[in-house]
């Protein structure tokens, strides 16, 4: 009988078999034909619809009123008197960074028995909590911000309530796929030992999964300091105020003074939250 | 492996007078099918107390799913399970969760909470027993939940690892873990889904001697699903032959032939 592993006879040079016919790639080609055609056309429609140009481009960098020949003499020497009110601004943005990741750590965390396709108690709640965390998602912080704004009035305050809002969204969907990806077997074991919903989520979801939740808050983390540095610029206090004040008055020396702050204070919390993470494994 | 003394809690077993009112299991015409599969066809059997079950068949015979199907874990599409004398098919919500207090289920893989202590996983066993307030962290656990887990901690010869995360124990260690943990849910049944597939000759050989006692010692009720019917014809009192979704065979294991064993695996020789 011939096998998949049959030699060859000895003394005799093994003979290649014919491979099977190949399956035609026609329906293929064209279907990266359709997609490379979309992508082209998406470019096209996004280069028209900005008014991109390349001289304008050139001009903003090499031209005579362009960033390297215009503002960066004006930019150094930075300003060193200004570096402990920038030190003081970034201590505000990491403030509403930490505060805005506990309070959707809060809501997130609310949500997860819901919003786990594996351990929801039924399927229409389980709609409903991803639908809720997707149009958290949909809004735009800075849209959030706005919105806060008018409730609240420019503070730092409402900057940590448009990044939690936007937060819930985003970390309850991180939190809710760590939760189906994690393996089930002990929760199955409390669920027969007669275990409730909250006490299986206590004590199989969330010590299962506690380490993958704070790696992604930690990871959270960096990218809500980043939101808060751009938030502060639209009435959410912090650097990012600050450095749009000094734009506004065109005072550069002071402007790369808070750039050097803000770059010092982003690598120490990425290294933070890196170092962090790598110790949780 | 030495096992610590039986507790004499439990009423000493004596099969030979069970009926089958008084089984803590009784499974009677179990269908399932999963698409065009039809993986059950009519499956019954009885566990009686101080009896160990096994339940032996190929891969995709169907003998996981009868025993998730037993406890409801996967619904069946027709038959009934009687789990302490309630048949579960007429139970839904908290009354079907407290119901299936009676059943306890040893899994295949290592089914504990890896960060928590060996301790802490064992008393999670009574969950289903201690009011809410009272579980929401292993420290508010009662007094009486953490005793008993100790003296199943015990019974299983774990005592001196209970502070040990479950993440650092060995494959059989977690497994005996696991089936204190089944101990302390103070359940009549224990369900072990193939419980000694992941682990090396010696600890399977411990965790059946352990299976065994709690069934013999204890008067538990215990089936497990095998791969290996030596360890099933040398520590089972009665074997289960299962094949393409059927029961082939239901007896004493004294009484099992090899041929009868071989049949089961037949068909996939022939494959």
């Amino acid at each position: 009988m011939e096998t998949p592993f049959a030699a060859a006879a000895p003394g005799q040079a093994p003979v290649a078999p014919a491979l099977p016919a190949k399956p035609s790639a026609g329906r293929r080609r064209l279907v990266n034909l359709g997609l490379g055609l979309l992508i082209a056309g998406l470019l096209v429609y996004s280069w028209i619809d900005t008014n991109a140009s390349v001289s304008e481009f050139v001009n903003g960098f090499f031209g005579s009123k362009g960033l390297l020949r215009n503002v960066l003499p004006e930019s150094l020497p930075p300003e060193v008197s200004q570096f402990w009110d920038g030190f003081r601004a970034a201590a505000t943005t990491l403030a509403i960074a930490i505060l805005s990741i506990a309070f959707g750590i809060v809501g997130s965390l609310a949500m997860l028995p819901l919003a786990a396709r594996n351990i929801t108690p039924s399927r229409p709640l389980y709609e409903l909590a991803r639908l809720i965390q997707a149009i958290l998602r949909a809004i735009p912080e800075l849209i959030m911000l706005l919105l806060f704004n008018v409730v609240l009035g420019f503070s730092p305050f409402a900057a940590v309530l448009a990044l939690t809002v936007h937060g819930i969204g985003v970390k309850g969907k991180l939190f809710a796929e760590a939760v189906e990806e994690m393996d089930t077997s002990a929760v199955d074991a409390l669920r027969v030992a007669g275990a409730s919903r909250l006490q299986v989520f206590l004590h199989a979801v969330l010590p299962g999964v506690r380490n993958t939740l704070t790696a992604l808050t930690l990871y959270r983390l960096d990218a809500n300091f980043r939101s808060a540095v751009t938030l502060g610029a639209v009435g959410g206090g912090g650097i990012g105020f600050l450095i749009d004040n000094q734009l506004s008055v065109f005072q550069f020396k002071a402007v790369t003074t808070y750039m050097i702050v803000l770059v010092i204070v982003v690598l120490a919390v990425e290294r933070i939250s890196t170092e962090l993470r790598t110790r949780l494994g | 492996m030495p096992l610590q003394p039986a507790l004499g809690s439990r009423s000493s077993p004596e099969p030979s007078r069970a009926s089958a009112l008084d089984a803590p299991l009784v499974i009677d015409g179990i269908h399932k099918r999963f698409g065009a599969n039809q993986v059950l066809k009519g499956v019954g059997l009885k566990l009686d107390r101080g009896e160990l079950l096994a339940v032996l068949g190929a891969n995709g015979c169907g003998k996981s799913t009868l025993l998730r199907c037993a406890i409801r874990l996967l619904d069946p599409d027709a038959g009934s399970s009687r789990l302490g004398g309630r048949d579960l098919a007429l139970l839904k919500g908290k009354e079907l969760r407290l119901a299936r207090r009676e059943a306890a289920v040893v899994f295949q893989q290592i089914a504990l909470v890896k960060r928590r202590s060996a301790l802490d996983n064992v008393c999670c066993g009574a969950l289903g027993r201690i009011p809410l307030r009272r579980s929401l962290t292993p420290a508010a656990f009662p007094h009486e939940v953490v005793q008993r887990a100790t003296i199943a901690l015990q019974r299983v010869g774990m005592l001196d690892r209970a502070w040990q995360p479950a993440q650092t124990l060995s494959g059989g260690q977690a497994q005996r873990v696991a089936i204190a943990r089944a101990y302390c849910q103070q359940a009549s049944v224990i369900l072990a889904d193939e419980p000694v597939s992941a682990l090396d000759p010696r600890a399977a050989e411990e965790v059946m001697t352990l299976l065994g006692d709690l069934a013999h010692n204890d008067g538990l009720g215990v089936l497990t699903v095998l791969h290996q019917p030596d360890l099933a014809l040398r520590h089972a009192d009665r074997i289960v032959g299962m094949r393409v979704g059927e029961v082939v065979f239901d007896k004493p294991s004294p009484e099992v032939t090899p041929q009868e064993v071989d049949a089961l695996y037949q068909h996939l020789r022939e494959t």
